[in-house]
């Protein structure tokens, strides 16, 4: 798994070369800063930030 | 031969959209016909909107794929309602001027004040020991032996894998915390694959 700074770079899962991106009107824009195990993204759409992370637990 | 050659890229240029205009002559009306067979025979359950729909149906036959669809749009829906409310809206709009600005850092620092549980580090172990004990030793990859707080001693077994294998040809525990390996991105240290 590898997870972008700029969003818009989309998330790597896997070896298959599968890349989710997330929608959102400023998602392209925004830069992640790592925080521990997640990475933060300020503003990636009106009143929204995204916060991206590995966890196998089952929720 | 040049002129040769020109002469005959001068014919396909007639030849050519000759024949993708002929291919569109005979495609298209097959095409046309195919599609309104596959509009007559696919049987279509009442209220379906879309063919796929069958096929779904007959391969989610509990309807528990359904269901969970459902509960999904109806708690989107209630979300939806939960940010029209007048309070929500004001608190937002306050909100919007309120962080305006703020640098990368200082929005990390806000999130971790204000979400606190979803920024929490994920812990060392995947695994969990049962409160007052500790894990003793991993048995595989699946498997650990724990203690608990009265000195009894359990296996813990989980359906992921909870160690990797290291550079040094070794085991090691899955550790997801981030490192940055060049500028463009990040991967969790050591990995479940």
């Amino acid at each position: 798994m590898s997870i972008p700074q700029r969003l818009e770079d989309g998330v790597a899962v896997g070896s298959q070369g599968v890349k989710l991106y997330v929608d959102g009107s400023s998602a392209a824009d925004s830069v992640g800063t790592v925080a521990d195990d997640k990475v933060f993204y300020p503003d990636v759409a009106n009143d929204t930030d995204a916060l991206i992370g590995a966890d196998p637990r089952r929720r | 031969m040049s002129h040769r050659l020109a002469t005959g890229l001068k014919r396909w240029r007639t030849w050519v959209p000759a024949i993708c205009l002929l291919a569109i002559a005979v495609g298209g009306p097959a095409a046309g016909m195919a599609s309104r067979q596959s509009r007559t025979a696919a049987p279509r359950r009442p209220g379906s909107t879309h063919s796929n729909a069958v096929s779904k149906a007959s391969a989610d036959p509990s309807g528990v794929f359904r269901r969970s669809v459902e509960r999904a749009i109806q708690k989107q829906a209630a979300h939806r309602a939960w940010l029209r409310t007048p309070s929500v809206r004001q608190a937002r709009r306050r909100s919007r001027r309120a962080y305006r600005g703020l640098n990368r850092h200082a929005a990390v620092l806000l999130a971790r004040q204000q979400f606190r549980s979803q920024l929490k580090p994920l812990p060392p172990h995947l695994v969990q020991a049962p409160s007052g004990g500790k894990i003793l030793s991993y048995i595989n990859d699946h498997a650990v032996r724990v203690s608990t707080a009265n000195r009894q001693r359990a296996v813990a077994i989980s359906s992921l894998p909870l160690r990797d294998a290291t550079a040094s040809g070794g085991t090691a525990p899955v550790n997801l915390t981030l490192k940055t390996r060049d500028r463009a991105s990040s991967r969790p240290t050591r990995s479940c694959q």
